[in-house]
């Protein structure tokens, strides 16, 4: 079983990484049947393809999937992050962690 | 260090005078391996191998304990131990917990696939295999932890790469201190030698400054930093900027005011 290593985004991120995997942290803004539209760590909105047994079961949602060329994100999987999940600092860590690429 | 073998029987008279000074540096490996250091699986897998058993460096730092925070992706029970594969996102590694008769099974009841969870234990290496042996492992609550572990890391590597003094543009701070310090009746030229002093030296400048004054124990007022500077400069606000930001990188810190300052060493 091999994993792919899956760089942690926010949504200005995504352009840079279209059709490879990415770990995405956002909030739940709207869901739709399998479509889901996330705040991103950056205030950006992210559309979701959710996977077909995926259920959100709270507010902040990380989403590990690839990136379509419209920007929007296909699950692969998902885990809940719970109700109470800071994405400012989030954001800033994601950004920071860019300039560490032997760590990240 | 293939005959460190301090409990091994043998004769044990001489042995133990012997095994005292040839397991010198054993001995202090172990009292380093208490550390307990905040790492990502990647650092993990990038370490360099080498033949020797068990000595881990990252940034060239002997590894202890290890800490990470990671999803479990596969939860294996076997009859003697637990095997949890587990990934970050920057890699994967197989996790491996010993199983003991009087433990708690709640505390592995509540690991679930495809959850975060922190883990402390240690690096080991079989057959040119690596995995985490696995001291303690408990699922995330609160999630804020991740972010906090991703800053750690980072804090902690930078802690350990860059010189004492910091980052690149103040590296040769450390170095130019003592003369400058062997120099003491020119520390007011230091300063205002001419026009020639740019923003980038100034950390440099004022770091002179702290270190030349005559008593070290009376702390700096900012606005004597800035009026000493700021013509040099050409503006107050450059001054008071880089003085920021030797407060935030940990070089000065404040004193009984904001404006009260003292160098770090």
């Amino acid at each position: 079983m091999s994993l792919p290593a899956t760089p942690r985004v926010n949504s200005a991120m995504l352009s840079a990484h279209i059709g490879k995997t990415v770990r995405f942290v956002g909030k739940i803004m709207e869901q739709n049947g399998t479509r889901a539209f996330m705040s991103a760590p950056d205030k950006g909105q992210v559309e979701i393809h959710m996977n077909e047994t995926s259920q959100y079961g709270t507010q902040f949602i990380e989403v590990i999937g690839v990136v379509n060329s419209d920007h929007s994100i296909t699950e692969m999987a998902s885990t809940n992050m719970g109700n109470d999940f800071d994405l400012e600092t989030y954001n800033q860590a994601v950004i920071t962690m860019q300039q560490f690429p032997t760590l990240f | 260090m293939s005959n460190y073998r301090p409990y091994t029987g043998g004769n044990q008279g001489q042995g133990f005078i012997q095994d005292s000074f040839s397991s010198d540096t054993g001995a202090t490996k172990k009292i380093t391996n208490h550390t307990l250091r905040p790492v990502t699986i990647k650092q993990l897998l990038s370490i360099p191998r080498t033949n020797s058993d068990g000595d881990y460096k990252i940034d060239g730092h002997d590894l202890g304990q290890i800490t990470l925070i990671a999803v479990v992706r596969v939860f294996v029970r076997q009859a003697t131990q637990h095997i949890y594969h587990i990934e970050d996102g920057t890699g994967e590694i197989d996790g491996k917990r010993f199983t003991v008769d009087d433990e708690d099974p709640a505390e592995y009841d509540n690991i679930v696939e495809g959850t975060y969870v922190r883990i402390v234990g240690n690096l080991k290496e079989y057959q040119q295999r690596l995995s985490v042996n696995v001291h303690s492992i408990r699922p995330i609550k609160d999630k804020n932890e991740i972010t906090y572990h991703l800053l750690e890391v980072i804090y902690t590597h930078v802690n350990f790469t860059r010189s004492k003094i910091g980052g690149t543009n103040m590296n040769n701070m450390g170095m130019m201190m003592p003369t400058s310090q062997n120099n003491f009746n020119n520390h007011s030229s230091a300063g205002v030698d001419g026009l020639s002093v740019k923003t980038g030296d100034l950390p440099q400048k004022i770091a002179e400054m702290f270190q030349n004054r005559p008593n070290k124990d009376v702390s700096v007022h900012r606005r004597d930093i800035i009026s000493k500077f700021a013509p040099v400069v050409g503006s107050a606000e450059a001054v008071n900027n880089v003085v920021e930001s030797m407060i935030q990188n940990g070089f000065v810190y404040t004193v009984e005011d904001d404006d009260h300052l003292q160098f770090t060493y």
